[in-house]
Parts: structure tokens; C-alpha cells; sequence
């Protein structure tokens, strides 16, 4: 009797402790200038935080200059609050991107550090130090750079122009003991999967310690981030729909589509959140995790080049491919490959034809803003130094206005605001098109996810089936640790 | 005597040497065609979203795994002359060891013959092309056949 109430006190503080390691999460966010440090950055950053103080997940934040007193975010502004009776001047004379911009200081609360590379580096050791036994979970939002080398080289672009690279981030949370898992959302952030295996550089073999995680795009292609949306309310990168499934909401608010939990568990595991995001997403994301990277690394010479089979395996990935075939109306045939090439290569003719196009809309903008200026610099030569004495007493006297006035009476400048217009509609066409690409290329890659898994189980050796597990394993955890 | 042994000696390992150095390309290139034809394959859709230096990396390093078979598929090209192309009647079907080495490859190493069968079978055909080839320019065919 005393033995057994012993092994059962022992087994119940054992449970206790284990119910006790439960996750932390690390935020950093910002851009690497109050010029690339967007406001829908920053409530990317706020959303997550909500997400992760709902679910009781200490977290640690890291935003641009931290706490420091100068603007370090910019937004634009409703056109009731754009100062009209200049308008014509920043067409002609400015940027007119900018005349709607505006400055200001971060409103994210418990920032505790800034993302300045010499400041955020020794904060991460201690933080991925302290945490070496829990399940840490690393969010990025902001930019990223290629590499020019290897794609361990690729970097978070942090603030003041600092930079942080895949293989460096690697060296700091080599040495935990605990699983870490990742999402990076950032141009060029597939290589970022490097962090998964043990060597940063090169080679298959997994870390011993489990690392996973997700990033919107691979090593080489520009993320949703880098598009025109990031400035509007139209922003959906892979934070909008991966954070969304975890939630259950999305950032309005409202319920999320359909449910992401596909075994019906009860509990939307970050494997579960990337498949919703793999489906549900409209945007330039090719979005991938590190079991999906460790495939792709995987596939040895002999198959690498080889024309896959027409018959998809009976997969995941398979799965997700026929839904989305059917949400596009592609016909599940032996010509369903064909179909989506045809589309690509259509979706992408029109691409280039946009650019072109806008290309030539923007030469034409520049010769209409310089034909422009020299007639009004010719009458009033000031408004050719901005910052000088003799502007701001034009700007004092009322004589800007009367100028702008003048200005918007020309039929040239008329051409401008339509040429001007012009461009920005083409701007949300491009934007609209590229989307509409990366849907057929997300087709094709889940078809080829879907070989590459099966190839794997009937190529891959028990060592490297083990590790692909060991990733997917890594992937199927919940939002909370149990 | 001695010199003729020696020509085709030389010939011999000329041929061998080719065809080892051609395989790998050729199956790439065979690989490549049949994907473009499918509309599906890793390198139609890597042309356009990685590095080309990433496609050389690859083929560089199947062109060193792939030794192991191409060094013997020279060696099938130079039993295939020995065989066939030097006589009068078989020479007609000289190089058909080639494709056939595909298939037989195809059928002992992939555990989906299916899914190499086209493929190796096309390489060894372009190989033969080659093979037949040489053989026109070392001037065999217009010096008639051994009897």
C-alpha cells in the first residue's frame, strides 16, 4: 500500500510537470526602415499577439526601434484627410504614393526589445536560452533579402538596415532541447527551412532536436509582402489565412471559411493551419513547410528529372490537389496537367502584358510630369527647391495654392490624374493576375508534393523515411502544448 | 595488322567513352522532352522559380551519381559494334542493345518500371543514333563489313 500511493504520487507530480512545460512564443516584426515598416506589418503583429495571449502563450515581442520616440511605421491615409489644395503639386512635383502617406509610432503593446541586429541578437540567445526546455514557437513579420550564395544565406532585413541570416539564426537555437517551430512570412523565407536540419548549409540530415516550421515561399521567390497589397487593406499573406485556421477567425473577426481541423480531433495542429492555407489562399504565396522542403531535397538523381506518372498517388497532398482542381473548374483527366499549363501560360502572357503596359503608362506619367514642370518652373522658378527659403514663403503667403489652382486648370494635368489613375488600376490588375498564376503553379506543386511523398516510401531508405516522419510529427503539434 | 588492331582498339575506346560521357545528358535531355510533352516535370516548373545555377547543381551531381550506370552502358555500346555493327547483315540493327539496355534498367532498378521505361528507352534510342553515327564518320560503313 505504501509503494503504490509512493508510484502514484510520483506519477501524478510527473504529469503535473509535464502539464506544466507548456509553449512560448517569440514575435519580431517591423521593417528595416520607417520606409518599409508598413502599418499592415504592424497589425499583422498585433493580430498574432491576440491570437497567442488568447491561447495563454507568453510571448516576446520584438517590434522596429522597440520603444524609442520616432515614427518607425507608416500608413495611408482615407482620402478625406489628404490635403486636396496641394494635390496638384505632389502629382507634378512629388510622389504622389507618398502624398497619402503618413508617420507615426507603433501602438503594439509589451514590446520589450527593438529588431536592430546588435540589440535583437544577444535578446534571442537569452530568450532561446530560456526557453531551451519549452516549446518555442518564432514569428516573423517583416522583410527579407535572397541570397546570392546558398539559401542559408537569406536574411531578415531588421531595423536600421541590419540584417539577420538563416544560418546565423540557426547557430542560436542550435542548442535548445525542446522542439522549435517557425513561420516566416517574408521574401526568399523558404530558406529559412534550413533551421530544420543539422547542418545550416547543406545535406539531409535532420536536426536531433526537433525543428520545424512554415514560410510563405521558397528561397528565390518574392512574397506576398513585396506586392502593392501590402500598402492596402487587401493584404493576405501567409500570417492572414496560417494564423487564421489556429484561430478559427479570421482578422476581421469573422469565422473562418471552412474548418481546418480535417480529422475532426478537435485540435488545428500548424500542419493542419498550412494545408488551410495551401487551399484557402488567394495570393502570390507559394507557401511550403519543412517536411515539404526535406521532400523536395530529398529526390534523388534517378527520379529528379523523370516525367511523373498521370495517376496521382492516394495522398494528402493528391487530395488537396482534386479540391483545388475543382475549385477552379480544371477537369480531373489524364489532360489536367495540360489544362493548367495552357491557363499558366495564358495568366502569365497577360502578366507580362500588364507590365509592359504599366511599363509604358509610368514613361509616359514621367514625360507628362517633366513637360509639366518646366512650364510652371519657367513662371515660378521657386518650385524647383522645395526646402528653401523663398518655398516655404510662397508656402506662407497663400501662393502654393493659388499655383495649384493654376495647375489643375491644365488639360495636360488633366491627362496626368488619368495616366496617374491608370497605373494604380493596373497596379490591382497585376496584382489580380500574379495571384491568379500562382494558383496554377500551387496545382502543379501539389502534384508533385504528391509523387515526391509516394516516391519516398518507395525510394527513400528507412533512415530517411524516419526523418520525413520526424518533421511531419513536428508539424502535427496544436498551437498549445498538452 | 598491328596498326589496324590498334585503330580499332582506339575506336573502341573512343566509343566507349562517348556514349559513357553522352548517357547522362541524353537522359536528361529524353527526360526533359517527354516532361514538356506531359505538360509535368520538376524542370519545367524550376526554370522559372530557382536559380539556374541550382538546375546546373543538380544535373552536375546526377551526372557524377550516374557513373555507376553510364560507364557500363559504354561498355554495352562497345559489345553492341563487336556483335553487330561489324557485320554486313546485323549491322543494319547495330545500336538496338542500346534501348534495350534502357529497358532492361528500367525493369531492374525502379521499382515502377513504368515510370523510367519511356524515358531510358528514348535515351538508349538517341544513344544508338550516336552509336550509328560514329560509326558513319570512322568510315565503317562505306569500308564494308568484317567477315
Amino acid at each position: 500500500m505504501k509503494y503504490t500511493n509512493t508510484a502514484l504520487l510520483a506519477t501524478l507530480i510527473t504529469v503535473s510537470l509535464q502539464t506544466a512545460i507548456a509553449s512560448e512564443a517569440i514575435l519580431v516584426g517591423g521593417g528595416y526602415d520607417v520606409h518599409s515598416s508598413q502599418g499592415q506589418i504592424e497589425l499583422n503583429v498585433k493580430w498574432v499577439q491576440g491570437i497567442l495571449d488568447n491561447q495563454g502563450i507568453p510571448t516576446t515581442t520584438f517590434f522596429t526601434d522597440a520603444n524609442e520616440t520616432g515614427p518607425d511605421v507608416h500608413y495611408q491615409t482615407t482620402q478625406g484627410q489628404v490635403t486636396q489644395a496641394y494635390e496638384p503639386l505632389a502629382r507634378v512635383f512629388g510622389d504622389w504614393i507618398l502624398q497619402k502617406r503618413r508617420y507615426r509610432e507603433h501602438n503594439i503593446a509589451n514590446v520589450i526589445g527593438s529588431t536592430r541586429r546588435d540589440e535583437l541578437v544577444p535578446a534571442l540567445r537569452e530568450a532561446v536560452n530560456d526557453t531551451a526546455n519549452t516549446d518555442l514557437l518564432f514569428v516573423y513579420n517583416g522583410h527579407g533579402s535572397q541570397s546570392q550564395s546558398t539559401p542559408d544565406l537569406v536574411t531578415l532585413n531588421l531595423w536600421d538596415n541590419t540584417t539577420l541570416t538563416a544560418n546565423e539564426l540557426h547557430s542560436i537555437v542550435k542548442p535548445r532541447n525542446a522542439p522549435f517551430r517557425y513561420v516566416f512570412t517574408q521574401c526568399y523565407s523558404g530558406g529559412f527551412h534550413r533551421l530544420a536540419y543539422e547542418n545550416p548549409t547543406q545535406g539531409l540530415e535532420v536536426s536531433k532536436t526537433p525543428r520545424c516550421g512554415f514560410t510563405a515561399e521558397s528561397a528565390y521567390r518574392l512574397a506576398e509582402g513585396c506586392s502593392a497589397s501590402i500598402e492596402t487593406d487587401d493584404y493576405r499573406d501567409y500570417t492572414t489565412y496560417f494564423f487564421a485556421a489556429l484561430s478559427g477567425n479570421e482578422r476581421d473577426g469573422a469565422i473562418v471559411s471552412r474548418n481546418p481541423d480535417t480529422n475532426d480531433d478537435g485540435v488545428t495542429t500548424f500542419r493542419e493551419a498550412h494545408f488551410f492555407t495551401l487551399e484557402e489562399a488567394y495570393s502570390t504565396d507559394l507557401s511550403r513547410s519543412s517536411s515539404e522542403d526535406y521532400l523536395t531535397q530529398w529526390q534523388p538523381w534517378y527520379l529528379r528529372w523523370l516525367p511523373p506518372t498521370i495517376n496521382l498517388p492516394n495522398n494528402e497532398y493528391a487530395q488537396l490537389f482534386r479540391d483545388l482542381a475543382n475549385r477552379y473548374n480544371i477537369p480531373l483527366t489524364g489532360m489536367a496537367t495540360k489544362h493548367i499549363r495552357g491557363l499558366l501560360k495564358e495568366t502569365q502572357s497577360l502578366v507580362d502584358g500588364t507590365r509592359l503596359q504599366r511599363q509604358n503608362l509610368r514613361h509616359q506619367e514621367r514625360e507628362l510630369q517633366y513637360t509639366l514642370q518646366s512650364s510652371l518652373s519657367s513662371t515660378w522658378p521657386d518650385l524647383l527647391g522645395p526646402y528653401t527659403g523663398a518655398y516655404q514663403k510662397m508656402a506662407a503667403n497663400g501662393q502654393l495654392t493659388t499655383i495649384a489652382a493654376a495647375i489643375s486648370e491644365r488639360t495636360d494635368y488633366a491627362t496626368l490624374i488619368e495616366v496617374q489613375n491608370q497605373d494604380k488600376a493596373l497596379d490591382t490588375t497585376l496584382l489580380d493576375l500574379e495571384r491568379k498564376a500562382t494558383q496554377y503553379q500551387k496545382l502543379l506543386r501539389l502534384r508533385q508534393l504528391a509523387m515526391l511523398k509516394q516516391q519516398l516510401v518507395e525510394y527513400g531508405s528507412a533512415s530517411q523515411r524516419a526523418d520525413y516522419e520526424s518533421l511531419v510529427s513536428c508539424e502535427e503539434a496544436p498551437l498549445q502544448s498538452p | 595488322m598491328m596498326t589496324k588492331s590498334k585503330t580499332g582498339l582506339l575506336y573502341l575506346l573512343v566509343l566507349w567513352f562517348l556514349i559513357s560521357a553522352l548517357a547522362w545528358p541524353v537522359f536528361v535531355f529524353s527526360a526533359t522532352v517527354l516532361s514538356y510533352f506531359a505538360a509535368e516535370g520538376w524542370q519545367l516548373d524550376a526554370w522559372t522559380q530557382i536559380p539556374k545555377r541550382e538546375m546546373l547543381r543538380h544535373f552536375l551531381e546526377g551526372y557524377k551519381q550516374s557513373c555507376i550506370i553510364a560507364i557500363p552502358i559504354g561498355f554495352v555500346a562497345v559489345i553492341d559494334y563487336l556483335l553487330l555493327s561489324r557485320y554486313r547483315i546485323t549491322w543494319l540493327i547495330g545500336g538496338i542493345l542500346l534501348p534495350a539496355a534502357g529497358a532492361a534498367i528500367a525493369f531492374s532498378l525502379y521499382k515502377q518500371p513504368m515510370t523510367a521505361l519511356p524515358t531510358l528507352a528514348l535515351a538508349g534510342l538517341i544513344l544508338a543514333i550516336v552509336h550509328r553515327l560514329v560509326d558513319i564518320l570512322a568510315g565503317n560503313a562505306s569500308r564494308g563489313r568484317q567477315r
